[in-house]
């Protein structure tokens, strides 16, 4: 059930005490951080959203569940980082009853300060239930509570080891992308200017991937490292936050035969606004008319039953991180951390996030996970059928975890 | 209930394929290793123990649930670099919890450990890492068995408090302060000197209390264990140990140690590990000089306070002390140190090696699989199943209850 959920009202960390054990400070509004999007929906259309988020399970591919500092990351708070602070509340509030959480994550150190953290705060409390099994999946639905697929964005933390698969899985990980979007052991990033496609370290943590259970995501790789991994895999592959290259030409998108090949093999396309949303001919401004482009289009070339959501947003001021953020652990060419270099003319044009919200506040009607649900409003809007409306905001995302987890 | 457990017969890793994913080895038997111990029961006493089995929540303090190569540490000296859990000899053990142990120094070590046994586990439904008191009761009601993870020394810290929190976020449970060598928090039972718990120490003890995480002090020098139970705002739990009245060992803790533990409502288990702690009425390895420590602690502290660790194996446990190879920890009676002169004055030191010169293995409780043997004792030497439930179970749930969160 979407609404009701069971929070008990407890945020993160409640079991120490600030600054004595952690570092405290004010944290970015959760709720109400901007006007509502306004859809034109009547009351009765209104309802009949409710009552889609009361009785169907709903997925949401890919989010990230922190909040950020107050002014983060302008103001930079002078600490290390290290616990996060997830957006309980906003989560209560959203309709999201399964969410694929996200750390971009370069380092098998950095990962497990991510994982092990948000398992011991998750352990001190009955909302969220970080998922291991699809029983906890059902149960989220099923008890007013929100089950959190733990995802890594990149794999980088395998290296040349393959039993990393299995530890990784061991402490929670439950979902991989391949490459994010700069190059690891594994295959090319999309960012790169050649693709080398999937390396044999990579053909083996597919491999080690499909056995063990972990589902596979290609969002952020080359397009030949993500169709070598499509046919590498024995599982379905899961392309949880990108879009068709298509509707909007650049390296960030994937390309139609890449989205169909997914499809092919009974994956599941997730589309995806992030900080800047990936802009239509139809809608150039960034709102989140762009994902439901996308989606439109996505519907038509691949079918209902391989298309989903995963927005990519945050409770916080996402687009400063592309303006003007701090140093990342990765940055494309496009912003800092690479020495200037010449691109050859003939490729595709790379992904210019900077480029992208130079004037821009907030991504209109998707601008944090507790606006997830506002998909289904739209697509209420554009007139998609109940069972189509099902099956983009969960069914086909169960499809996907039912088949990839041995449990 | 302690019987019909739900094992699907599952075994470690089959979700990979041996030789190409892992490395095959032979391993131990984990049922009928050796013949039964016999403690003269008449047929009505040994059904009395299958109720209690049954009808109780049966918790081991403390075991290591993994299965042994064959001929490991005497005729081969190399593990494989995963665990073989022991699913098929747990589920025969009658045991519905139990603390299982990564000696583990290094923070590396903990989350292979960790890792490894987690992506094992959740291959299967049979045994539950448990997070939660829930986990406990359901492995109980449904047939299953719960493990807490358990690690024996608290080194993985070192010297930053939030390690605490990482290692509850894997599922680590449970976590000895110090082993028998010290480490950054406190001193180690075979040390010359106990410092007692150091500021580090302190602030360790009041993270693992705010946290959630079971504090155990089996190990620890007797200055270090009475420093953590008063610091601790928490019962503290002696998994695996005994009295050194019985024993006159620094392995053993001393009978004061043992009170202020049980004082603030902890729990003290005994032990037999690979040697037994030999006692004057029974100078050989065997169950007995277990069943003599709970005796005398049951006098000395009371039913609600003692439990049973008794820290096997499944494989030559006694052939690690015999001449195993070098372990990440080594007290001075093995190899690891130079050779050092130890004032005379001491405490006698603990001297596994010559525990083990002229024994096979303990009889009676030999691996995991003979736990409920502690039963089939406490009856024979006629005490009562009030008394057995607790020992054998309740008195840890409480512990438990009292320590972690949910």
């Amino acid at each position: 059930m979407g609404r009701n959920k069971k929070w008990s009202g407890y945020t993160s960390w409640s079991y120490l005490s600030p600054k004595v054990d952690y570092d405290a400070f004010p944290l970015e509004k959760q709720l109400n951080r901007f006007p509502k999007y306004d859809f034109g929906l009547s009351n009765d259309q209104e309802s009949h959203v409710e009552e889609i988020i009361e009785k169907n399970i709903i997925i949401d591919l890919h989010e990230h569940l922190d909040v950020f500092p107050e002014g983060y990351p302008v103001k930079q708070p002078p600490f290390e980082r290290r616990r996060q602070f997830k957006g309980f509340e906003g989560l209560a509030r959203s309709g999201i009853d399964v969410v694929f959480d996200n750390c971009v994550c370069t380092t098998y150190e950095n990962v497990l300060n991510w994982i092990g953290m948000s398992m011991a705060d998750y352990d001190h409390q009955d909302f969220v239930i970080p998922a291991r099994k699809l029983d906890d999946i059902l149960m989220a639905h099923k008890e007013g509570k929100v089950a959190v697929i733990h995802t890594i964005e990149q794999a980088s933390a395998i290296d040349r080891d393959v039993d990393k698969v299995d530890l990784l899985y061991g402490f929670g990980i439950r979902s991989m992308g391949i490459v994010y979007s700069e190059s690891n052991t594994l295959g090319s990033g999309l960012a790169e200017i050649g693709d080398g496609g999937l390396t044999d370290v990579g053909y083996d943590a597919v491999k080690r991937m499909n056995k063990t259970g972990v589902i596979i995501d290609v969002s952020h790789a080359g397009s030949k490292t993500a169709m070598d991994t499509i046919q590498a895999s024995d599982k379905p592959i899961l392309i949880s936050h990108c879009g068709s290259r298509t509707l909007w030409n650049t390296t960030r998108m994937l390309p139609d035969e890449v989205l169909k090949a997914c499809a092919e093999k009974n994956g599941v396309v997730g589309v995806e606004v992030a900080g800047f949303a990936p802009r239509t001919k139809q809608h150039p401004e960034a709102s989140i008319e762009c994902l439901l482009d996308h989606l439109k289009y996505l519907v038509e070339i691949l079918g209902p039953d391989h298309v989903g959501a995963g927005p990519d947003t945050l409770w916080g001021d996402h687009q400063s991180l592309y303006r003007n953020g701090p140093i990342h652990e990765i940055r494309p060419r496009a912003a800092r951390g690479h020495y200037k270099r010449q691109r050859p003319s003939n490729l595709t044009p790379a992904h210019n996030s900077a480029e992208e919200v130079k004037d821009l506040d907030y991504v209109n009607g998707l601008e944090s996970p507790s606006d997830f649900t506002n998909i289904i409003r739209g697509l209420a809007r554009e007139g998609f059928s109940d069972n189509d409306i099902k099956k983009i905001m969960g069914l086909n995302g169960l499809r996907i975890i039912k088949t990839c987890w041995p449990l | 209930m302690g019987r019909n457990k739900k094992w699907s017969g599952y075994t470690s890793w089959s979700y990979l394929t041996p030789k190409v994913d892992y490395d095959v080895v032979e391993l131990e038997k984990q049922v009928d290793r050796f013949p039964k111990y016999d403690f003269g029961l008449t047929k009505d006493q040994e059904n009395q123990v299958e109720k209690i089995i049954v009808n109780n929540i049966l918790i081991d303090l403390h075991e290591h649930l993994n299965v042994f190569p064959e001929g490991y540490p005497v005729k081969i000296r190399a593990m494989p670099k995963r665990q073989f859990k022991g699913f098929e000899g747990l589920a025969r053990s009658g045991i519905d919890v139990v603390f299982d142990n990564c000696v583990c120094s290094t923070y590396e070590n903990v989350i292979n450990w960790a890792g490894m046994s987690m992506a094992d586990y959740d291959h299967q439904d049979f045994v539950i890492p448990a997070r939660r008191v829930d986990d406990l009761l359901r492995a109980f009601k449904e047939g299953k068995v719960a493990v807490i993870h358990t690690i024996e020394q608290a080194s993985a810290i070192d010297r930053d408090v939030d390690r605490v929190d990482l290692l509850y976020g894997f599922g680590v449970r449970s976590m000895g302060v110090v082993y028998s060598e010290s480490n950054t928090l406190g001193s180690g039972l075979a040390e010359f000197g106990d410092g007692g718990l150091t500021d580090i120490g302190y602030d360790a003890i009041k993270r693992m209390n705010k946290t959630g995480v079971i504090i155990d002090v089996s190990h620890a020098g007797s200055k270090t264990a009475m420093d953590t139970i008063q610091a601790s705002e928490k019962p503290i739990l002696i998994s695996h140990c005994g009295s050194r009245t019985l024993t006159n060992s620094t392995r053993m803790l001393p009978d004061e140690v043992l009170k202020a533990c049980a004082e603030k409502n902890g729990v003290v288990g005994v032990e037999v590990a690979g040697f037994a702690p030999r006692t004057a009425k029974h100078p050989e390895g065997t169950i007995e000089t277990a069943l003599e420590h709970l005796k005398y602690l049951l006098e000395l502290i009371g039913e609600d306070h003692v439990g049973v660790g008794p820290d096997t194996l499944w494989g030559d446990h006694a052939g690690l002390y015999r001449n195993g190879p070098i372990g990440e920890v080594r007290s001075r009676g093995a190899r690891g140190h130079y050779k050092r002169e130890r004032p005379a004055h001491l405490v006698k030191e603990f001297n596994t090696g010559e525990l083990v010169r002229n024994l096979d293995y303990i009889k009676g409780l030999e691996s995991p699989s003979d736990f409920t043997n502690v039963i089939r004792g406490l009856i024979r030497d006629g005490y009562s199943d009030k008394v057995i439930k607790k020992v054998m179970g309740t008195n840890a749930l409480r512990l438990i209850k009292e320590c972690w969160p949910i």
